[in-house]
């Protein structure tokens, strides 16, 4: 039989194989940055993109299921878990994370081309594929140490590309106040980490969760309690939730417009995907929840601030003119709705098997959120030009007559972001309150879920009339200044048609993607503390 | 005299504090301290300075210039880019060394199977640490305009 | 010899973290901002290798995260230093209660 000190070695030495796609993004990404100083061209540096990027598709392609069943093999015939030893786990949500990941890249590398020169080609995309390789990574990280990694390999590249675009002070400023908060935010986050460590004496995140969740049947260790609300609070900047949003409208507004779209999807990505693995709701240790055996304290914050969040959110973004701070607004209120699945998914008791487990409808209304707003971006940096720069919503006037084609894409992301039935937006948004409902009236949260859900509601309604506005004054206004109608690259605008087409597929028809996120939800129970100890 | 047994820490056997082995460092420390001491009392205590002012030993510099304009001057920018890239090059080799550590003690049993694995992450790792130098080089960095 | 248990060291890195909140909180400068921040990144990384030290089974984890976050904070003051430095050209000066641009 395998020995102990075996399998951790093989699951260390195999662990290479789960990444290559990845690995491959970030080799690219040098070669890209070798480009910019060797031919230093913006076709080239795409075409480089483009070729890594379909290099990392074809890897995942070929690897298909086969990394969960080499995964599986390296414990053969031993007693122990993978989940408490392995570093990458490419079992539940890794392989959907890293399509997810993928299919943004090459969205986000269409986005780039209207912003990009020769000269900063190169930097910029190496960047963005690194942020890719991070956000890819973040899917089937298992441990402290790799999730942090890949935390800082989207960020770092994040404050790169804030300022390489264009250098005004609009962009400086954004970049600065962005980088600040962020490295506090990681810095926060590290501390968590490290008293997360200091308890349990080790990094590995199922391992770790095993041994809290042993350690809380009875009571919180405060300080488990202290690590945690930092751990949330980091994350809670990764996703904008209030109160750690304040950087959000300045960032969305002063930043140029397609590191903007991407700012406003791959962090919240990250951080819900990691804030779900850190909180135990993948990799469910059987001992329950490892921060709510005796006390709902942790759900009761979430559930706090989803409220405040949605309702900050949609309150705030009433009072934008500027188009970017709307979104900004709005992605906040967003980022109030998905954290309704997280905070379903908290507080269910151990062995409680809903239909809808709240991670999936979270996963679900992540990826409708990713396509409705950054269609949205796709279509501002497409009618953006140096002559009439899009600012104010005013300057959205006349759009439906000018542009009948653009126009109508921004209404079908409008209305996604409503939640009108047959788009996306309907079907996130039905899933998250089912989930909000079918989570059972019990003694730990009575029935919270469901005022929840109902708040939900009513700041759904509020957020229609400001998307309403836009679109009143794309269709119902005179232009005050026409947008020109200059030549422009049309990448854009591809993008957002297939954002558009996105939106109301997975509208229409949500079992497209809604099978695919419960698959990658399993809830991997890991076994209790007797494997750690024997582990030690 | 007998030295006291090695005591079992998390860390594995280390041996007994004991005194004596810090016998020379505190006469070093004493020495240093007392010619410090002397050199300041016989420097500066009345009676016991020499003290013989003329006008070229007030000056700052008793033999060389008085300093011109402001200590706070601006640096160059140059200075800080520099001081950047050796910042990120000195702090990478760090990766380094936990690995020369490990890599040749044959006490962990992977080195013969996993070595020749790890051996070919460590040189991905410095062709990439060579890549950024040539994005420095190329980018003219190392020009001092 | 005297052998400061596993509290000592919390108590240390937790003086740390406070002083680099503190830092940020009062701090007007660019620069001043990222040394505290480089406070609470040390403050993690004492944590770090303490508990690598006290931990009953003294594993590498905690030294190795150690090891990480020294580079990663390499890496961002590196960004940091590019970033302020473009913002001092802009701005001619790094205090960061004049980046006032953007407000609404």
């Amino acid at each position: 039989m395998k020995s102990l000190a075996d399998v951790q070695n093989a699951l260390l030495a195999g662990a290479v194989h789960f990444v290559l796609p990845e690995v491959v993004l970030v080799g690219t990404a040098c070669l890209l940055f070798v480009l910019a100083v060797v031919y230093p061209r913006r076709t080239a540096a795409v075409g480089l993109a483009l070729i890594g990027l379909t290099w990392a598709v074809a890897l995942t392609y070929s690897v298909g299921s086969g990394e969960t069943t080499a995964f599986w093999a390296f414990v053969e015939g031993t007693p122990y878990s993978p989940h408490l030893l392995a570093a990458i786990d490419p079992t539940g949500l890794a392989a959907l994370i890293r399509w997810l990941a993928l299919a943004s890249g090459f969205i986000f590398v269409l986005l780039a081309w209207p912003e990009i020169q020769d000269h900063n080609a190169g930097e910029y995309l190496g960047c963005l594929l690194v942020m890719i390789a991070g956000s890819s990574l973040i899917g089937r990280v298992n441990d402290l140490v790799s999730l942090f990694l890949a935390l800082e390999m989207v960020s770092i590249p994040t404050y790169v590309l804030l300022y390489l675009p264009l250098r005004g002070r609009g962009e400086q400023e954004a970049a600065v106040k962005y980088f600040l908060l962020s490295i506090l935010s990681s810095g926060v986050l590290l501390f968590g980490f490290s008293y997360l460590y200091g308890l349990t004496g080790t990094t590995n995140l199922g391992a770790l969760l095993a041994v809290l969740s042993a350690a809380h049947q009875h009571a919180i260790t405060p300080m488990a309690l202290i690590a945690i609300l930092m751990v949330i609070a980091a994350f809670g900047f990764r996703i904008s939730a209030v109160p750690f949003q304040f950087y959000a409208p300045d960032v969305y507004q002063g930043g140029p417009t397609g590191v903007v779209a991407q700012i406003a999807f791959i962090p919240k990505f990250i951080g819900f995907v990691a804030l779900v693995r850190v909180l135990g709701l993948v990799i469910r240790p059987q001992d329950g929840l490892p921060f709510e055996a005796s006390t709902t304290l942790i759900p009761l914050v979430l559930w706090v601030m989803a409220i405040v969040t949605m309702t900050f959110g949609n309150v705030l973004a009433l009072l934008q003119d500027d188009l970017k701070r709307l979104l900004a607004y709005s992605g906040i209120a967003h980022s109030g709705y998905m954290l309704i699945g997280i905070v379903v998914a908290c507080g269910l008791p151990g062995n409680s098997t809903p239909a809808l487990s709240g991670v999936d409808a979270t996963l679900f209304y992540l990826i409708a959120y990713g396509l409705m707003t950054v269609g949205a971006f796709a279509l501002i940096l497409y009618w953006n030009s140096q002559e009439r720069p899009i600012r104010t919503i005013d300057n959205l006037g006349g759009l439906g007559e000018s542009h009948p084609l653009s126009a109508a894409l921004m209404t079908v992301f409008l209305f996604s972001l409503i939640g009108m039935p047959m788009t996306a937006g309907f079907a996130g948004k039905f899933m998250l309150f089912v989930s909000a409902f079918e989570a059972p009236v019990e003694p730990p949260m009575q029935n919270l879920y469901r005022i929840l859900a109902v708040v939900a509601a009513v700041n759904a309604a509020i957020g229609a009339v400001y998307y309403l506005r836009i679109v009143g004054v794309m269709y119902l206004r005179d232009p005050l200044h026409p947008v020109s109608s200059a030549r422009r690259a049309v990448l854009p605008l591809f993008a957002a048609c297939l954002c558009a087409i996105g939106t109301v597929a997975f509208g229409v028809y949500p079992r497209l993607i809604a099978d695919s996120t419960q698959q990658a939800t399993p809830l991997v129970e890991v076994p209790g503390n007797a494997a750690v100890v024997a582990r030690m | 005299m007998t030295t006291p047994p090695p005591v079992l820490t998390p860390a594995g056997l280390e041996p007994a504090f004991d005194l004596a082995t810090y016998y020379p460092m505190l006469i070093f420390a004493a020495v240093i301290l007392s010619m410090a001491c002397g050199i300041v009392a016989a420097t500066h205590i009345p009676f016991l300075k020499p003290r013989n002012p003329t006008k070229t030993k007030q000056m700052p510099y008793e033999s060389g210039m008085d300093p011109i304009g402001s200590a706070r001057m601006q640096f160059d920018v140059k200075f800080y880019l520099i001081a950047i890239l050796f910042l990120v090059f000195d702090v990478e080799l760090l990766f380094l060394y936990p690995w020369a550590v490990s890599a040749y003690n044959t006490t962990g049993g992977w080195q013969s199977r996993y070595g020749d694995l790890v051996f070919l992450e460590i040189l991905a790792f410095m062709v990439t640490l060579t890549l950024a130098y040539l994005y420095a080089w190329r980018k003219g960095v190392f020009q001092w305009r | 010899m005297v052998e400061f248990g596993f509290p000592a060291f919390l108590v240390l890195s937790a003086f740390l973290f406070a002083c680099g909140l503190t830092c940020l909180a009062t701090k007007r400068n660019a620069i001043g901002i990222l040394m505290g921040v480089e406070l609470i990144l040390n403050a993690a990384n004492l944590n770090f290798v303490a508990a690598a030290r006290f931990v009953p089974t003294f594993r590498l984890e905690g030294q190795v995260f150690a090891v990480l976050v020294i580079v990663l904070a390499a890496a961002e003051a590196a960004v940091a230093l590019a970033i302020f430095l473009n913002f001092y050209n802009n701005h001619a000066t790094v205090n960061v209660e004049n980046a006032t641009d953007l407000k609404g």
